[in-house]
């Protein structure tokens, strides 16, 4: 195909395009997620909260704290505001209302919206007239304050009682800032000494006076390390991992054997070689969930392997297989459920990698005189490499993600494994990033396993070529 | 006979390969189902209405639109009940969700789960107008701003309900006057026994006032009578509560200050010792104590008052609900809020409020409370209608909150969205010294840290039955 000195060859352009709606959908459901993933491990979006140097989202940053750092309040403003309401500042509103106060006077002040339950709007909806509301708070002082500005720490000016009919002269929201500086224990593990402003959204202001808060969340990010180690130090991680190398460790080698005798027996065409396909396959077609509820209703007390004993008489009481004692005989199930679940998926693989051995090849040999097991030493298993390299991959990485069955034997807690800890970090404890991390990690060993047995298992003529 | 039997194999192979595709299309909704909380995997991003509910509605089952005092909404949605998007994250196990929409009648509910409903309510996804849960999902969605204030919804219902005070009081979450959920149904833990465990009760010992020594006794003497443990705990199920709520407060007199005093150690020496032996070791599985007790597995059990009711339903001759036992500091119990709460985005909050009035209606609730196990918070139930299975609990969960030595101990408050930290810490301290056999003090130590590190990051003071506290709740150190 050289090319002759003037034409140009054709690019062809179909194959690409072709390949662009998967590469699309790759993008979109698989790359973009797992990016998303990775970066909730390693990335803290809520890291460090800026200090600005005045009461304005546009002020100069002056210095940032951390999550949970404790603070002294050193002043508190409320800026009137007419503009959107962001998501960054904690606003109040405030109402002036007119109305009868508790003494009878009339009565003219500023109290918080939370106060007064508007009934009666114009038809812009601003508010123009409500009655007070009572304080549902055990203990609470039953009459509300008005105040001389819109700010409690103005000059209460009446009372007035709860029910109470008001008119709403005027509405005011106001956005809240604090003034703060890290306090002395603060300062003294490392914390900024600057002073500066900070809305109120993302502190949490304690004490009698409001004299104390702390950093409930920052806004600003970077990247840290501080979930990967979290994930690491957990004390559950060191069992998880270990119960699902454990896992592995039991269930890969078994499977193979069992599987390459399946799939030898439907090679050899016996009589009913078709129907040792169907049954073989069965197990496919159960999700890991229900094996795993079988097997639990098998090996519990009441279940049919205990009456099975008992029956013939090879014990008198139950034996418990699955509690916090018999650890092992939780795993020993775990393994069973799993062999009689997945040893399908790659039997078939086995069976499809047989077809492929020309049939010529074998009886050449049984001419020579090999016998049956010398030719699946010599002939099936070299040949059938690259079919147990796939199997290999595809098992190796459905087991890391081992979870339904471990759940339905084990209950999750005596017995745990990495995939059952994401789940628990998400939902038991609501961590989105430690469990990204564990998704992170699950997805390494998958990658590092592929990788190992792409190089492990590579044949003479990749190694050539 | 070669092309029929060629046909076949290549009918076999592509049945296989459908198989295949199958088992590994449901392999990546298997993680969301494969919880042993059996709840439905329904996903919460539901915004169209789930299928038409139930025939044969109940004969309270027609919403009326609540009268409002004053008109004040007027485009904000209509007071139809039936337009609400309602997301329930109780009653989801199947045969609950199936008794929960035939008392909704028309109005439509879907079943969530609590992460992602969250997550979505917190998105500012704006597809919910009533959210069904318990007491502890508040919080989160406190912190941020994303619910209404109920103060007026609750103020129109006074008008010709009463609804339980403490639990309005616990709907505050510590504020004044924002109210984040209207009260719509308590639960609690009781305990359940066969009455073929009642001839091995220890002598003097009286069954509705027994406490936690008697008890051990008692499950003792089924051990060696039987030869086999028949008490239960469910380990798998709210085991965190009956830590939380019913032990630590017994022994202890808190549930969190005195996390690590030597009375806590003693409790979980005597807990590793002498009541954990005599539990059956299969409750490391047990999620609703009612199958192990219906199966007769189990004779004496504790569990949540919905996860009993199959057993005293079935067979309320067989069985007996007594209080959960005392300690030396009282009979700790725990009681359990269920709230409707609107988010601050809700497309309908009139459609919301005409739920949240059907649900608090007198009639809902004992309805609810007869085929769903959760009691009124309303004043004005007909506890005349009960099955007999009900009844038993009623009676149970009023003997307990009524005891004289009857100790309330409340959900954990403060925390946030690290509510489940909580948990963990106090089910990896069992874990620790029961089962795998660390030391006590220093086991409670380690996670009494924890706790500490827990209150200090989320500033959380400290609940009932602790004293409260200004700032931070102290885990008081060892000894």
């Amino acid at each position: 195909m050289a090319a002759k000195p003037g034409v140009r060859r054709r690019i062809r352009l179909t194959p690409y395009l072709l390949i662009l709606p998967t590469l699309l959908f790759l993008a979109a459901f698989f790359a973009y997620p797992m990016v998303q993933g990775l970066i909730l491990a390693v990335y803290d979006d809520e890291a460090t909260l800026p200090l600005l140097d005045s009461p304005d989202l546009s002020g100069d940053k002056v210095g940032g704290l951390a999550q949970g750092v404790q603070l002294d309040v050193l002043g508190q403003q409320g800026n009137r505001f007419d503009g959107e309401v962001t998501n960054d500042l904690l606003t109040e509103q405030w109402f002036r209302i007119t109305g009868t106060g508790s003494e009878g006077a009339p009565a003219d002040g500023w109290a918080p919206e939370t106060r007064v339950r508007v009934r009666d709007e114009a038809a812009d909806g601003t508010p123009r007239g409500g009655t007070i509301r009572t304080k549902l708070a055990a203990g609470a002082d039953p009459l509300t304050d008005l105040y001389e500005t819109p700010s409690e720490s103005a000059e209460i000016i009446a009372r007035i009682e709860a029910r109470e009919a008001v008119a709403i002269e005027d509405v005011a929201t106001l956005e809240l800032w604090f003034e703060v500086v890290a306090n002395d224990d603060a300062i003294a593990e490392g914390a900024t000494d600057a002073q500066g402003w900070v809305p109120s959204r993302f502190i949490q202001v304690m004490g009698e006076e409001g004299e104390r808060a702390r950093v409930d969340r920052g806004t600003d990010g970077e990247f840290t390390s501080r979930f990967v180690e979290k994930m690491f130090d957990d004390r559950k991680f060191g069992p998880a991992w270990q119960t699902t190398l454990i896992l592995m460790a039991l269930i890969l080698p078994l499977q193979f054997v069992l599987a390459t005798l399946m799939a030898l027996v439907i090679h050899a065409r016996l009589k009913a070689t078709s129907w040792f396909l169907y049954l073989f396959s069965l197990p496919m077609g159960m999700s890991d969930l229900a094996v795993g509820i079988l097997f639990f209703s098998m090996f519990t007390s009441s279940g049919m392997i205990n009456s099975v004993l008992e029956g013939f008489g090879f014990i008198d009481d139950p034996k418990v297989f699955l509690s916090a004692d018999t650890r092992w005989w939780i795993i020993a199930a775990i393994v069973l459920a799993e062999l009689w679940r997945a040893t399908s998926i790659v039997m078939v693989i086995i069976v499809s990698g047989l077809q492929a051995i020309p049939d010529e090849t074998l009886e050449a040999a049984e001419l020579f005189g090999a016998s049956y097991w010398q030719r699946v030493r010599h002939i099936m298993l070299p040949l059938l490499r690259p079919s147990i390299q796939v199997a290999l991959i595809l098992r190796t990485i459905l087991a890391f993600q081992v979870f339904a069955v471990v759940i339905a034997l084990g209950g999750g807690e005596v017995v745990t494994v990495l995939a059952n800890e994401t789940y628990r970090q998400y939902f038991g404890l609501r961590n989105t990033n430690v469990a990204s991390a564990y998704a992170i990690f699950i997805l390494l060993l998958s990658l590092a396993s592929a990788f190992f047995y792409l190089r492990a298992l590579r044949s003479q003529q990749e190694l050539n070529a | 006979m070669r092309t029929n039997s060629g046909l076949r194999r290549f009918l076999a192979l592509l049945l296989i390969m459908t198989m295949f595709a199958a088992a590994c299309g449901s392999t990546a909704d298997d993680a969301d189902t494969a919880s042993q909380t059996s709840s439905d995997a329904d996903t919460a991003s539901q915004t169209s209405s789930d299928p038409a509910p139930d025939p044969a509605p109940e004969p309270a089952a027609a919403p009326d639109p609540e009268p409002e005092p004053a008109d004040d909404g007027d485009d904000m949605g209509s007071m139809d009940a039936t337009d609400a998007q309602f997301v329930s994250l109780q009653f989801s196990p199947v045969e609950e969700a199936e008794k929960f929409r035939t008392i909704l009648g028309d109005i439509d509910v879907t079943m969530g789960e609590e992460g992602p409903t969250l997550d979505q309510i917190l998105a500012g996804a704006g597809s919910i107008d009533v959210l069904g849960a318990l007491h502890g999902t508040f919080p989160p969605l406190a912190r941020e701003g994303a619910l209404t204030n109920m103060v007026d919804v609750l103020d129109d219902l006074s008008a010709d309900r009463d609804i339980a005070p403490a639990f309005v009081q616990s709907g505050l979450l510590g504020t004044d006057d924002f109210l984040h959920y209207v009260p719509w149904a308590q639960a609690t833990y009781i305990m359940a026994a066969n009455n073929d465990a009642l001839p091995y009760l220890p002598e003097g010992a009286d069954v509705q006032a027994i406490t936690w020594e008697e008890l051990a006794a008692w499950c003792q003497n089924i051990l060696d009578g039987e030869g086999t443990e028949k008490c239960g705990l469910p380990k798998a199920g709210l085991f965190h509560r009956f830590l939380e709520g019913y032990l630590f407060p017994s022994f202890t007199g808190g549930m969190v200050s005195e996390f690590r005093s030597q009375e806590a150690i003693e409790m979980m020496e005597w807990m590793r010792d002498t009541l954990w032996p005599t539990m059956h070791p299969e409750s490391i599985n047990y999620e609703f104590m009612q199958e192990p007790l219906l199966a007769g597995d189990v004779w004496v059990a504790f569990d949540h008052t919905a996860r009993l009711i199959d057993a005293f339903e079935s067979d309320p001759e067989q069985f007996i609900g007594f209080p959960a036992p005392a300690g030396p500091e009282g009979r700790g119990f725990m009681p359990v809020i269920v709230g409707l709460g609107i988010p601050a985005d809700a497309p309908d909050p009139k459609a919301a409020e005409a739920v949240i009035e059907y649900l608090t209606r007198p009639e809902v609730q004992g309805e609810v409370l007869s085929q769903l196990g959760f009691y009124p918070v309303v004043d004005g139930v007909d506890f005349s209608g009960l099955s007999a299975g009900v009844q038993i609990e009623a009676d149970t969960v009023t003997a307990q909150a009524n005891s004289p030595d009857a100790l309330p101990a409340l959900l954990p408050v403060g925390l946030g969205d690290r509510g489940g930290e909580i948990n963990q810490i106090f089910k990896d301290a069992f874990d620790r010294i029961v089962i795998d056999g660390e030391d006590p003090a220093e086991a409670l130590d380690a996670e009494g840290d924890n706790l500490q590190t827990l209150f200090d990051e989320t500033g959380a003071p400290c609940w009932d039955p602790d004293p409260i506290t200004d700032g931070p709740c102290i885990v008081k150190a060892a000894g």
